[in-house]
């Protein structure tokens, strides 16, 4: 026993400070906080040792149906967890892939230069001379003979440039 | 499932069995988690945090709802999912404290006063709850076999047995403001005697 208590008698006159401190206390246990404001904040050490006091206690834990009617509460409120998103290997190395092949061929695309134009084949003299025939009056069926000939031959410059 | 019925390994495969079934969308499965976990979170997390059972029933729901919603951000690592309910919980009891402190109705933490009694702060061993407990009541017990008699009868009834108010001041022969106030002086005798023999709690820090 410390000589501080010794010194004291449990059961001395009650003074009014401690009437008020005492039902402050029982307040504020009950409550289970302090109000900051008024007598009973002075009161935080005496509410924290009741806790602990109170901790120590069998009652400290959580009883059975409270622990399940807490659970209860916690299933219906909680939205539904979200499975974490894994990405399979090969698709971590398909994208960057993909992206660095397409901008490669943007790039081919963009900086390489225009095909060469296909010089047109030259028209022969007989071509020339059934159009002017053909301008001052006279026969159109030569000239698309020759015509004819002259397109042949573009088409298949064309091919040979194109295939 | 108690603890010494599994290996740490077990253990994690365990939860990492649960944890993929809940994903998936199987409630039991977190209710298991929730049963293994919950009054150890309870007790060792919330209580000496919050030093209130409402209050700490409410961070409890709380914890577990917003566990169960990001159950899919747990990574295991190695380590028990109870850490990771047990930091949840930590952060809910701060919010607590904080909400608290505005409308000036300050919670009361006993959390600093446990702290000499902890082996190591940073310990992942696992300690069992009752061992835990039976350690803080040989702790009181030494104080209170240090108090006056009739300090430690008011401490013991009020406290330790299932008693009301008036029949504790029965016991004692007292009126009931009068057993209020002798509560009053044995819980400042207690709290001068729990200093001498524990140590002073350090101060009070936001984490």
């Amino acid at each position: 026993m410390s000589e501080h208590d010794d010194d004291m008698d449990p059961d001395r006159p009650v003074t009014d400070e401690e009437a008020r401190a005492a039902a402050s206390l029982l307040r504020a246990f009950e409550r289970g906080t302090v109000d900051a404001m008024h007598a009973d904040g002075a009161l935080d050490d005496e509410l924290r040792f009741a806790a602990l006091l109170q901790h120590a206690s069998d009652e400290s834990a959580l009883a059975p149906d409270r622990l399940e009617a807490i659970l209860g509460e916690v299933l219906e409120g909680a939205k539904s967890p979200v499975a974490p998103v894994r990405v399979p290997w090969w698709k971590k190395i398909l994208a960057p892939t993909t992206g660095f092949a397409l901008a490669a061929t943007c790039a081919a695309i963009l900086f390489s230069g225009p095909p060469d134009a296909l010089p047109l084949p030259r028209p022969g003299q007989e071509l020339l001379d059934a159009q002017l025939s053909a301008a001052a009056g006279g026969d159109v069926d030569a000239l698309e003979d020759q015509m004819a000939g002259y397109r042949s031959g573009l088409l298949s410059a064309m091919e040979d440039r194109y295939r | 499932m108690r603890e010494d019925e599994l290996s740490a390994k077990e253990r994690l495969a365990w939860e990492q069995a649960c944890v993929k079934r809940a994903l998936g969308g199987d409630r039991r499965a977190f209710a298991e988690l929730y049963r293994e976990y919950a009054p150890r979170v309870f007790q060792r997390v919330l209580m000496p945090k919050l030093g209130n059972r409402m209050a700490a029933e409410d961070a409890l729901s709380e914890t577990f709802r917003v566990g169960l919603e990001r159950l899919g951000q747990w990574d295991a690592r190695g380590v028990s999912i109870y850490y990771w309910f047990a930091r949840i919980a930590s952060n809910k009891a701060i919010d607590m404290h904080r909400v608290k402190a505005r409308t000036r109705r300050a919670l009361s933490s006993f959390e600093q006063l446990l702290m000499p009694l902890t082996p190591s702060a940073t310990s992942e061993d696992e300690v069992e709850l009752a061992d835990e407990i039976a350690a803080l009541r040989e702790r009181i017990d030494e104080v209170l076999d240090r108090l006056n008699p009739r300090y430690r009868q008011a401490i013991e009834l009020r406290f330790f047995r299932d008693r009301s108010r008036q029949s504790c001041a029965d016991v004692l022969e007292v009126k009931l403001g009068t057993f209020d106030v002798l509560v009053l002086r044995a819980l400042r005798a207690f709290k001068r005697e729990w200093e001498r023999v524990v140590g002073a709690p350090p101060e009070l820090r936001e984490e």
